[in-house]
């Protein structure tokens, strides 16, 4: 079973250059994307994710308020959030955790940091296992 | 805080970045891309906060194109990615800047970036601007800001 993935960023490039890394950990991934926090929610709420990849700064709602929102509602709550963001620090990092995301990862990714996020998790956490 | 060695973080900024992002390389450059003004891509955002500022970069579209290729494997192309690798290198650049002036423990804001064709809107600022050589094309960043000058 492939792992469902959600990236949220304004960037196509950088959209696409998410998938691309999502490729390179071999891991068998379902990609949706939305250019936007609330375009993110609103694609969780309509079908659900194991993975929930987003940008911090983004128009319409950033990526702290979609952390938020997704860790508050019952409904999408269980979804793991990695947030990718060129506007992170130790500090905000710490907050971002705290608030319920999985890991905070530098731009530029890099996919061997992706991948062991993924692969860190692969046991337990992600769909309860069943994508793998 | 001491602002002397921001020139020094910005070039560390860019250099790690387009090697992490692309395995490209980095020199400074005395000729500004001047020469070739008019159809470089550009992009601008805000330096939000703690230091106040504008950052903006301009590269030729070849570069884009190259730097596209190399991160997405697209070849296309297309102005709207060209623009959007833009955009990407400037967020990416600010925020390893900001996290080197500022060191960990302080949080920083930065705004959406704008990107275009042809001349960096000054807004009559005055900027601070060093040019590059990179993988054979020219890219340019401007700094403006109480903090940087």
């Amino acid at each position: 079973m492939s792992l469902r993935v959600l990236i949220a960023d304004d960037s196509a490039m950088a959209r696409m250059f998410l998938k691309r890394c999502l490729e390179a950990t071999g891991l068998p991934c379902e990609v949706r994307e939305a250019v936007n926090g609330r375009e993110a929610l609103d694609l969780l709420l309509l079908e659900p994710a194991d993975v929930l990849i987003t940008d911090l700064v983004m128009p319409v709602m950033d990526g702290e308020e979609l952390l938020r929102q997704v860790k508050d509602d019952p409904l999408t709550a269980g979804v793991q959030v990695v947030v990718v963001s060129s506007a992170s620090n130790e500090s905000r990092r710490d907050r971002l955790i705290v608030m319920g995301a999985k890991a905070v990862l530098e731009k530029p990714l890099s996919p061997s940091n992706l991948a062991a996020v993924l692969q860190q998790e692969s046991g337990d956490s992600w769909g309860e296992g069943e994508w793998a | 805080m001491g602002m002397s060695g921001w020139r020094a973080d910005l070039a560390r900024a860019l250099e790690e970045t387009l090697e992490q992002l692309a395995f490209m390389l980095v020199e400074e450059q005395e000729e500004s891309c001047q020469a070739a003004a008019g159809s470089l891509c550009w992009a601008r955002l805000e330096l939000l906060s703690p230091l106040p500022g504008l950052l903006g970069v301009e590269m030729s579209p070849d570069l884009a194109a190259r730097l596209l290729q190399m991160v997405t494997g697209d070849e296309s192309g297309r102005e709207a990615l060209l623009l959007d690798t833009v955009a990407e290198l400037a967020n990416t650049v600010a925020g390893r800047f900001l996290n080197r002036r500022l060191g960990g423990g302080t949080e920083f804001q930065l705004g959406l970036p704008l990107a275009g064709r042809g001349e960096l809107p000054d807004s009559g600022l005055v900027w601070q601007r060093q040019s590059y050589q990179v993988d054979g094309g020219c890219l340019r960043i401007s700094v403006t800001g109480r903090d940087f000058s």
